[in-house]
């Protein structure tokens, strides 16, 4: 069962303050969705955006996925419809990234962590963002998001083995790009003596 | 077993569960195959670094901003939701497909120079240019549109021409 059932039914008679507890619920996985897949300084932008649409078609949400699923959908659509008029005029404008180190309004907090953690947050979305949209998206989806492989097959309308053949082929291409990063996660990882299935 | 075989059994196999024959053949081939084994390990540590990305942290007022421009949605915004339209309007868009097909079958059906409408002078003007019976008539200007006129022909002419007189054989309505 649904747990946002409630809610979505709520918000769809009109009770914007149940809409509310759902944004907040989904804000964050939103916002580092649009981040992650757009590459956009203005992450949150994408993301109002992706409420605003969710809001004014929930009436037309039937429950034959889960609210998130769904969530996720519109969140793809807003993000591919913005990364295709960005793509029309990239080449006026001689890059399709919005980000450059530094420019990002929280690179500015202090202390050294913080410090680390955003620029190891901006290599990754640097590597993430010169993969192909459609391998960019399956990744993302599995390793960022943490969603199920049958999740992102419904979300990109694709078999299940096509979603394995892109995350596969985009955790190659990203290791070259992440190696500077690889070696210190390794470390961190036998120090701790952790280990991660691939999955 | 071969090394895409076993890749695509392990790393690219999205955490299904192995069947026990193929776990065993799997684990035959890992044993005396390193470049499987480095492949697969390459593939967690991506997948590692990947869950470890730190989240983009969202602003405190990000609901509220949300929440304030789900008011400033005006109630008839989603009545000219085009989506909610499409297949409502579609007899419509039916009819007027159909009356653009026939329509211009009517038209040359009914009209003719001879039952041309008297609503249509300049349309008459232009065709009497374009397809004389008698050049001498013409106006200076329709010599634009004849073929085989000399730039010096043309010339004497549009100087020589009266503009009341090139007009005057001409129903304008005037």
């Amino acid at each position: 069962v649904d747990a946002d059932l409630p809610l979505v039914r709520a918000a769809s008679a009109g009770d914007t303050e149940a809409f509310g507890e759902l944004v907040r619920r989904y804000q964050a996985q939103v916002v580092n969705l649009a981040r992650a897949l757009a590459m956009r300084a203005d992450a949150e932008d994408l993301a109002q955006e992706t409420f605003i649409r969710a809001y004014r078609g929930i009436g037309r949400f039937r429950g034959e996925s889960s609210f998130k699923t769904w969530l996720y959908r519109v969140a793809l659509n807003v993000i591919r419809s913005h990364a295709a008029e960005r793509s029309r005029w990239a080449p006026l404008r001689g890059s399709t990234l919005d980000v450059r180190p530094g420019e990002s309004p929280a690179m500015a907090a202090p202390g050294a962590g913080i410090e680390e953690r955003l620029l190891r947050r901006d290599a990754i979305d640097r590597a993430l963002a010169a993969l192909p949209l459609d391998l960019r998206s399956a990744v993302v989806l599995r390793d960022v998001q943490g969603l199920e492989y049958k999740e992102i097959a419904a979300l990109l309308a694709v078999p299940i083995g096509t979603v394995e053949s892109r995350i596969f082929r985009a955790r190659q291409l990203l290791k070259p790009r992440l190696a500077g990063l690889l070696g210190r996660t390794s470390e961190a990882r036998s120090e701790g003596g952790g280990r991660d299935d691939v999955r | 077993m071969t090394c895409d075989e076993a890749t695509r059994l392990t790393a690219a196999a999205g955490g299904r569960e192995l069947s026990p024959a193929n776990r065993r053949l799997v684990d035959a081939h890992l044993a005396e195959c390193g470049a499987c084994r480095a492949e697969i390990a390459g593939q967690e540590e991506v997948a590692a670094l990947l869950r470890s990305r730190p989240p983009l942290d969202v602003s405190p007022a990000f609901t509220r901003r949300v929440l304030d421009r789900v008011a400033a949605v005006p109630a008839w915004a989603d009545v000219i939701d085009f989506r909610k339209w499409t297949w409502r309007l579609s007899p419509v868009a039916a009819a007027l497909l159909l009356a653009a097909l026939l329509l211009p079958s009517n038209r040359a059906a009914t009209t003719s120079v001879e039952a041309r409408p008297s609503n249509e002078p300049a349309i008459g003007i232009m065709e009497s240019w374009v397809t004389p019976t008698n050049a001498s008539t013409l106006p200076a200007t329709a010599l634009l549109w004849q073929p085989n006129v000399s730039n010096d022909a043309l010339l004497v002419t549009v100087l020589t021409a009266s503009p009341d007189a090139e007009l005057g054989g001409t129903s304008l309505g005037r």
